[in-house]
């Protein structure tokens, strides 16, 4: 084991001592391994060296006879130090008494740490954790923005996790790393954001700085400078702090040159109500320094290994050694409930994670639209290693001044909770994959933070194709056209904007893979079609009721409203006139007025939402799919074929999918042409037999749900080979 | 406008009279509920139908429900509307809480034409939306200005009167991206 030194850095600290060095005695009674402890006094005038003489005679007091500060005040007392490690303490850390060998462990397990830091606690337990020890940091539009964050139960149980940096108020060093970075900068004197800089130098070195959450202290906070200067006086050295923090580290080109664009902003505009004050006084602060910090900028721009924007905007410090490199861990971020008999988007989704979660490690954060989804979620723990549930209520607008968001489509999903937990995940740094499943959830990304993490859009329908077509066959007056058009318009740069910040992107058929990269072919889009539960038996489904048809769509979707609207008003009139027993059975969950208006409970029968939609399916005898809108890959067609019932189909119906006219379905664009078909399988038992059949077969060969997984296992694989 | 103006002019109606009504819940369901039990105490007799902005529907309703989530364009709107006119509805009851994102809902009653419209707010307590209740009305107002938990009122306006300033300038924007975005396609794809 390393050898320690302590090193306790004190100003007119007497109080404090009096507190902290009785408990630091007791922590280090009968500890083995602690070199000496240093009480470095930075010119006390209140009596702390003779404290320290006469009640803590075991401890070696440093005089300095000046204040030097907390960076050089710590350099000096670490040139003395004689220990492998060296444990900077603040005067107003209360340590508890188990608090060492926690911080000592992952020295002797790696060589690279370069510091271990401790978990902090308030003396006021009822006091919000403004700092806890796991810190983190981000580019945010041109100035490094530093946080504290809570711990996850998780990460209370861990021994070590990364951070960003080793607060200096409670954490050790390794003491030749601490020199051969030259110790902490002075340009900060006297105090913050020094710790922050030493590591973010480390951590460019490719050095590890942790966090041992089972190492505890409590923290007096900010007990020794709220003496020396007002609150304001606190925060505008903050900010001169912040901006010598980019200039002196800096060495992106593009990423200065958006700080100094931003600069002026600062000074005019903050979140904080005071905050524009600070950024003024600051600036005038730190201007005379700027030479000085862009020097050390570029004598350390010679050592690094890791980049600025690596590390500020990837966030590759949050990586953790995997137990197993061939096992991912994958997050799911989904915006209903993945679960079967739903929809198909719903079915696709849990049978992905299903598929997955036996080769990776699958967690999946998602919304439920009740509280009494909860028991259903249930069946995705038995899989999953986490699964975190937000109930979708209310609509939550987006700040959008100048209408280019399609808020409609936004308001239900971007939930402030949704938010705190995404970003608490993705910045977690325990994922190597995130997977937002449809367009509401791939928006939400932009709150996820930083991470080196791959991100997947799986895009379930592109809006944009969807909405030309739309545009192309409803036609409704000239307002309604030229609100479609605009919304069209929107929607393409919409989708685009948000694609471009994805590593991959899933697409359920190619017309919706050019319907991308057309645009902007810099895109990487893959075509992984959806798949479909085929039953191996399909005898104990309920036998099919004569010259009876089945719809089946989620009718908050309008291709689906339009279709049973367009099958109803063109089609089915003339079926009825050759068969005026016929039955359209539509069945779905949220149909609209005008759907409901349909239902006669004779004719035409409206379901609504159902449990399992296969018995409805096996009960026709042929099953319809009249789209005339939308993109995507329609699922229903599958589901028909897993219960070996024949499909008639438009074009666009069947686009995408492995279906072949006259041999697995029935393919008619025109109404007349579309009921001739339905009429022909009712007259033609073998056909429909045929159709079923061959579909079945089609169904099982291409979209059985183990072999679209393995699709599915393919694209993380090139992903994640990709980002290496 | 002229509809505000006849509901503030006119005067309470005879609940015995109350044949047909519309319940516009611009609320959660858990609120819906509650205003709707409350709806079949007071009377038992009106026949309702119930305007609700998307499912589940509401449990143990057996009238007819529609869900304004299906009237996606203007022109879709504004057949809706014109449908619910036709009924010509004896009252409207509309909740007007500090619930986000009701607010069109929230002033559809003022453009269905029904003879009378009774509010509720989140306690359940309802009163007339007439003139001579215009003290109720101005402590409803200012209730619900102190009870706001998300965006003040003068923020809403703001963000609105920022919105009327930057929207066409955003319109104006995509369409000019669109332009560009479809002639590099077209050049591409040529």
């Amino acid at each position: 084991m390393k050898t320690v030194s302590i090193i306790l850095l004190n100003w007119n600290g007497k109080e404090l001592l009096t507190e902290s060095l009785p408990a630091l005695r007791q922590a280090l009674s009968g500890m083995k391994g602690v070199r000496e402890v240093i009480v470095a006094d930075n010119g006390s005038t209140d009596g702390s060296p003779d404290l320290v003489r006469t009640s803590f005679p075991e401890f070696h007091l440093l005089e300095f006879g000046t204040n030097l500060g907390f960076g050089e005040g710590n350099n000096r007392a670490a040139l003395s130090a004689l220990g492998e490690l060296l444990l900077f303490l603040n005067n107003d850390m209360i340590v508890d008494r188990e608090f060492l060998p926690p911080l000592l462990h992952p020295f002797s397990r790696s060589g690279d740490v370069f510091a271990v830091a401790s978990q902090v606690f308030f003396s006021d337990a009822a006091r919000r954790r403004e700092e806890t020890g796991k810190t983190t940091a981000w580019w945010d539009r041109g100035i490094v923005r530093f946080a504290h964050q809570p711990l996850t139960p998780d990460e209370e149980q861990a021994e070590s996790i990364p951070i960003f940096w080793a607060g200096g108020g409670a954490a050790v060093f390794d003491r030749s790393k601490f020199l051969a970075l030259g110790g902490f900068r002075t340009i900060y004197s006297p105090a913050y954001v020094e710790d922050a800089d030493l590591s973010y130098r480390a951590l460019k070195r490719g050095w590890k700085v942790l966090l041992a959450p089972k190492s505890r202290v409590i923290h007096k906070h900010r007990a020794t400078s709220s003496r020396m200067m007002s609150p304001d006086q606190l925060e505008s050295l903050i900010a001169r702090n912040r901006l010598l923090f980019v200039w002196s580290n800096l060495t992106d080109r593009h990423m200065m040159m958006e700080h100094l664009l931003t600069l002026p902003l600062r000074c005019l505009w903050s979140r904080e109500p005071r905050g524009a004050s600070w950024w003024r006084r600051g600036i005038s602060r730190a201007l005379p320094m700027w030479g000085k910090a862009r020097r050390l900028a570029m004598t350390e721009s010679a050592e690094r290994l890791i980049s600025d924007r690596d590390l500020l905007v990837r966030g590759v410090w949050r990586k953790r050694q995997r137990r197993d490199p061939n096992r991912l861990s994958i997050l799911f971020v989904c915006p209903y409930l993945p679960k079967l008999g739903i929809h198909a988007g719903a079915a696709r989704m849990y049978e992905v994670i299903k598929g997955v979660s036996r080769y990776h490690d699958v967690s999946v954060l998602t919304f439920i639209e009740r509280e009494e989804e909860r028991e259903a979620a249930r069946e995705l723990q038995e899989f999953c290693r986490n699964v975190r549930l937000v109930v979708r209520k209310g609509w939550h607008p987006e700040r959008n001044f100048f209408l280019l968001k399609p808020q409609h489509r936004l308001r239900e999903f971007a939930h402030p909770e949704m938010k705190r937990i995404l970003q608490e995940e993705v910045s977690s740094g325990k994922y190597d994959v995130v997977q937002y499943e449809y367009l509401e959830m791939a928006y939400l990304k932009r709150y996820a933070g930083t991470t080196d993490a791959v991100n997947i859009f799986t895009h379930h329908e592109v809006q944009h194709r969807s909405l030309r077509q739309e545009m192309q066959v409803v036609r409704n007056g000239t307002l309604d056209a030229l609100q479609r058009r605009i919304q069209w318009m929107k929607m393409l740069n919409f989708e685009l904007a948000v694609a471009r910040s994805f590593d991959t992107i899933i697409t359920m058929t190619d017309a919706d893979r050019r319907a991308l990269i057309e645009y902007n072919p810099k895109l990487h889009v893959v075509v992984h079609e959806t798949g479909v539960h085929v039953p191996l038996d399909t005898k104990e489904l309920p036998p099919e009721e004569p010259r009876s048809i089945v719809f089946l769509g989620y009718f908050k979707h309008l291709p689906n409203e339009d279709a049973v609207l367009y099958f109803v008003g063109e089609v089915f009139p003339h079926i009825l006139k050759n068969f005026p027993d016929a039955k359209f059975t539509v069945v779905g969950a949220e149909p609209g007025h005008t759907i409901r208006a349909l239902h006669d409970g004779r004719r035409i029968i409206v379901t609504g939402r159902v449990e399992d939609v296969r018995p409805f399916l096996a009960r026709g005898s042929v099953f319809v799919a009249p789209i005339r809108l939308g993109a995507g890959i329609r699922g229903k067609i599958l589901e028909a074929w897993a219960v070996r019932r024949p499909v008639v189909s438009t074009t666009l119906g069947c686009s995408g999918i492995q279906a072949r006219n006259g041999e697995n379905i029935l393919i008619a664009d025109q109404p007349l042409q579309f009921a001739a078909e339905v009429c022909r399988l009712f007259e033609d038992s073998a056909l429909r037999r045929q159709l079923g059949e061959y579909g079945y077969e089609t169904a099982l060969q291409h979209y059985a749900w183990p072999l679209q997984v393995q699709k599915h296992l393919q694209f993380y694989e090139e992903a994640v080979g990709r980002r290496r | 406008m002229r509809g505000i103006v006849s509901y503030l002019l006119g005067s309470y109606p005879d609940i015995n009279s109350l044949k047909r009504g519309l319940l516009i819940l611009s609320c959660s369901d858990e609120l819906g509920r509650s205003v709707m039990q409350r709806l079949n105490e007071w009377s038992p007799h009106t026949q309702w139908h119930l305007i609700k902005r998307e499912e589940p529907p509401i449990e143990g309703f057996e009238g007819r429900t529609d869900y304004t989530f299906h009237a996606r364009t203007l022109g879709e709107q504004w057949s809706f509307v014109r449908r619910l006119r036709e009924h010509r509805y004896d009252v409207t009851v509309v909740v007007w809480g500090n619930e986000d994102g009701y607010q069109m809902l929230k002033s559809l009653p003022f453009v269905v034409g029904a003879k009378s419209i009774l509010v509720f707010n989140e306690n359940i307590d309802s009163f007339y939306c007439v003139g001579k209740n215009y003290r109720t009305l101005w402590q409803h107002w200012r209730w619900r200005r102190t009870t706001r938990s998300s965006r003040s009122d003068s923020g809403r306006l703001a963000e609105r009167l920022v919105q009327l300033v930057c929207a066409p300038l955003g319109l104006l924007y995509v369409v000019v991206r669109t332009a560009y975005l479809e002639t590099r396609r077209m050049i591409r794809y040529q």
